[in-house]
């Protein structure tokens, strides 16, 4: 124990990511037995930091004391050994293992060394799932159980290591009121008995009724660190977004023109039902709703990606017959998906590849590609969409969230895409580049684009879109104008209206 | 209770795979048709003629099952063939040969092994690699391709009986239930299926990644070796190309018997079972006195349609769970 009562006392914490610094001069400490939250914007740098912590990240610079003493991280194994565990995001466990193999993975119960104790495993499974009041067949494959138990799994084996330091990163995303009220039980448990414990959310009801200590991240640095006694919900998110909302999004009004995309009753079984909705020239439109709304498997259909039940497709007046992504791309959508490294572009090859990537059969029709006429279209949406890029011949992979965002929008510029579709376009993009998207997205309107925006972002949503549509489980739940949008309405039709007034507390 | 709860625990390794059904049809149908199929005799040469195979396939299981592949074991089982006649004609006693053999092909898994996970170089082009290195080793120790051996004792490894069973029988049983506890109730199993599911969530656990992958390779190796020591002593000899193209065997045997390429999961009774399937079909189909490249064009069609339809099930399985 360091002389101040702090088990954890991390300093000056610097990381870099490739074209961005995530985080910058972070100072984070842990007393025993508190509770202390991490809140922060998506892309502040929390994960990044208790990554650091749990040795699964290295940092550039800056200084870790463990119970006072300087201590460097090496790697999980090590952090383990210090007696901190971590809960990931993302779910980490071996899908074809079963629940008890994964509680116990790298600390089973051994004989001779190597030989599992089957018998002792599956007692002590037994018991701390139930200590845990977790129902769970410690024999089930963690392949067959929702994500909202595999949290809960992730949650017992971490746990099961004894932890002195616990750091629980988004452990709640998917578990049921029960579950989460089951869990801070547990946490308090934890507290009481001296357990550090760190706990990142973004669910600001949460970190309210648990913790003891708040640190705000944002942009990679910390703004601050405050008792929950002595600071406001208003106070913390204001440290958070940091900046007025009129400032983050630029909106010019606009003059919508003809209908461009119509999607009339499209329907598909368990992903949605009878969703129609209408995109006009020159018109922003936000999709919003909470993850699992169906909002991506609605635009991919429309996009063609995925077949429709029932329901069709209009552009510009007229019916696409059996939509597929060749046809839509020759008719003039546009697609920027959701997870644009895995899916929207090609991370090895060049910028300039990249950007005439969809429009190859036009710019070559004879089949040779000329590298020259790739420089000087890409050199031309460089310039258009301000790219910082060394060169167009600069692999995409090398270049930072923001940047990459932008060659995907070129891309579809270049394919002379008239009406757009962007999934997520600013996710884990820092607040700098996200402006200069806005920018980009009311340039394109300005000049006539047709632009349908998925987001889960709600102040985004509100501050760049012409018109907003919510979906909830599959269906379209509201409709607004610019005008008349409203937050806690928005987040009604969101949550299917029963839980509105609790949500819209999440939103300011 | 208990016995229950053992069963499901045997889940993603131990349960009937289905391409049981189609062996024991194979068998049943071969019996009918084929004069001699259905024989003691026989029964004992598909034995001792689908040993190496099943050996082999046990290991590219565990291999893959770890998200990796291993195309060096066909010239592996040359080489420890190779090399056992080597020491044998130099004088050393048959079982130490056979040693030498066996542990010669082990480091072969070991280099390919640090290479893939020190190097972090694709399994693939690794053993490749490998498969080339340890054919010309083999070529070159044996000079023409092939040493006779022409020892009595070391023929017995193939030819003799133990318990009214042939020897190659027992070592491959002793080996399946070794690699089947090994992946069972030790850690080595539980890491390799971590491994193979997502290395780098494995290394955030504090499993030590790199060591399991090569160990994963050595297995590999020390069990082509050992099917390499049973051909040389089935024919008496130790030639450099025996094996020529039993890894792609193995991986049909493997993915047949319902392991994804994926990783993350593996059936080893599925390996065994896809062995057998492909060491029947060659053996039935030559008792019915087709010419052998006709066996082998109808051994083709047959592992295409095998890999479609065990791929084609795993998709349906897991569209189901997502």
């Amino acid at each position: 124990m360091g002389s101040n009562g702090m088990i954890v006392e991390m300093q000056g914490i610097v990381k870099d990511f490739p074209g961005v610094r995530a985080l910058d001069e972070v100072d984070l400490d842990l007393r025993k037995g508190e509770i202390h939250a991490i809140v922060g914007e998506n892309g502040a740098g929390k994960s990044t930091l208790v990554k650091i912590l749990a040795g699964v990240l290295p940092m550039e610079h800056g200084t870790i004391q463990i119970d006072g003493t300087a201590t460097r991280i090496v790697n999980p194994r090590l952090a383990q050994h210090l007696g901190i565990n971590i809960v990931f995001q993302e779910s980490q466990l071996s899908p074809y293992l079963t629940v008890r193999q994964n509680i116990f993975l790298r600390h089973e119960p051994l004989r001779m060394g190597f030989v599992v104790d089957v018998v002792e495993e599956r007692r002590r499974a037994r018991e701390l799932l139930q200590s845990l009041s977790i129902d769970l067949d410690p024999n089930d494959l963690v392949a067959n159980l929702s994500v909202g138990k595999q949290q809960l799994i992730a949650f017992a084996r971490a746990l099961s290591f004894n932890p002195r330091v616990l750091i629980l990163d988004e452990p709640t995303s998917s578990l049921t009121h029960q579950e989460i009220e089951l869990m801070f039980n547990t946490l308090r448990r934890l507290k009481a008995e001296g357990v550090g414990i760190i706990y990142i959310s973004h669910r600001m009801e949460e970190v309210f009724q648990i913790s003891d200590r708040i640190t705000v991240l944002r942009d990679g640095k910390r703004i601050d660190t405050r008792d929950v006694a002595g600071t406001s919900l208003d106070n913390v998110i204001r440290m958070m977004v940091g900046r007025d909302i009129t400032d983050m999004y630029p909106k010019e009004p606009t003059q919508p023109g003809e209908e461009a995309l119509r999607l009339e009753g499209v329907t598909r079984t368990g992903v949605c039902r009878d969703v129609n909705l209408v995109v006009r020239e020159g018109e922003v439109v936000g999709l919003f709703g909470l993850v699992g709304a169906g909002r991506t498997e609605t635009m991919r259909m429309a996009f063609g990606l995925d077949s429709m039940e029932a329901g069709s497709v209009y552009l510009y007046g007229e019916r696409v017959d059996d939509p597929s992504p060749s046809k839509s791309v020759r008719l003039g959508i546009g697609f920027s998906p959701e997870d644009r490294k895995q899916d929207g572009l090609c991370l090895a090859l060049s910028l300039k590849e990249n950007v005439v990537r969809a429009s190859l059969d036009t710019l070559f029709p004879h089949g040779f590609v000329s590298g020259k006429r790739e420089s000087e279209v890409a050199q031309k949406y460089v310039r258009e969409l301000r790219i910082a890029t060394p060169s167009t011949d600069r692999p995409v992979v090398y270049l930072s969230g923001g940047t990459q965002q932008k060659v995907v929008l070129a891309q579809w510029l270049c394919a002379g895409s008239s009406v757009l579709i962007l999934d997520e376009p600013t996710r884990g993009i820092d607040v700098g580049t996200k402006v200069e998207i806005y920018r980009i997205i009311n340039e394109l309107a300005k000049n006539g684009a047709a632009i349908l925006l998925i987001s889960s972002e709600l102040p985004e949503v509100l501050g760049i879109s012409d018109r907003i549509y919510v979906m909830c489980r599959g269906q379209i739940t509201g409709e607004f104008h610019r005008e008349e949008a409203t937050s806690e309405d928005i987040a009604a039709c969101a949550f299917g209206t029963r839980e509105a007034t609790n949500a819209t507390k999440l939103w300011q | 209770m208990r016995p229950n709860s053992g069963n499901r625990a045997l889940h993603s390794l131990g349960t009937v795979p289905s391409i049981t059904w189609v062996l024991l049809l194979l068998l049943i149908v071969f019996s009918i048709i084929a004069p001699h199929f259905g024989t003691v005799d026989n029964a004992f040469n598909l034995i001792r003629q689908g040993a190496a195979l099943t050996l082999v396939s046990v290991g590219m299981m565990v291999v893959i099952a770890n998200a990796g592949i291993d195309l060096a074991v066909g010239s592996l089982i040359g080489l420890s063939g190779v090399v056992t006649a080597f020491a044998i004609r130099q004088g050393l006693d048959w079982p130490l040969a056979i040693l030498v053999g066996i542990v010669i092909c082990g480091a072969a898994g070991l280099i390919s092994g640090l290479i893939v996970a020190k190097g972090g170089i694709f399994p693939f082009v690794v053993t490749f690699g490998m498969l080339f290195m340890a054919q010309s080793l083999a070529l070159g120790l044996s000079r023409s391709g092939s040493i006779h051996i022409g020892n009595e004792d070391f023929s017995l490894v193939n030819a003799g009986y133990f318990l009214h069973l042939p020897i190659p029988f027992w070592i491959t049983l002793t080996l399946i239930v070794v690699v089947l506890f090994l992946m069972k109730r030790t850690i080595f199993g539980r890491y390799v299926l971590s491994i193979g599911s997502d290395a780098t969530s494995a290394s955030w656990m504090g499993i030590r990644v790199d060591l399991y992958r090569v160990l994963v390779y050595v297995l590999s190796g020390v069990l082509a070796g050992t099917a390499g020591v049973i051909l040389a002593s089935r024919v008496n000899t130790g030639n450099a190309l025996i094996g020529q193209g039993t890894e792609f065997l193995a991986i049909a045997a493997v993915v047949i018997g319902g392991t994804p390429f994926t990783g993350g999961q593996g059936s080893l009774g599925g390996a065994v079972m896809g062995a057998l399937v492909i060491t029947v079909l060659q053996n039935g189909l030559t008792m019915l006195g087709l010419s052998s490249e006709k066996v082998s064009a109808i051994v083709g069609v047959a592992l295409m349609v095998g890999v479609i339809l065990a791929q084609s099930a795993h998709r349906g399985g897991s569209r189901g769970n997502r």
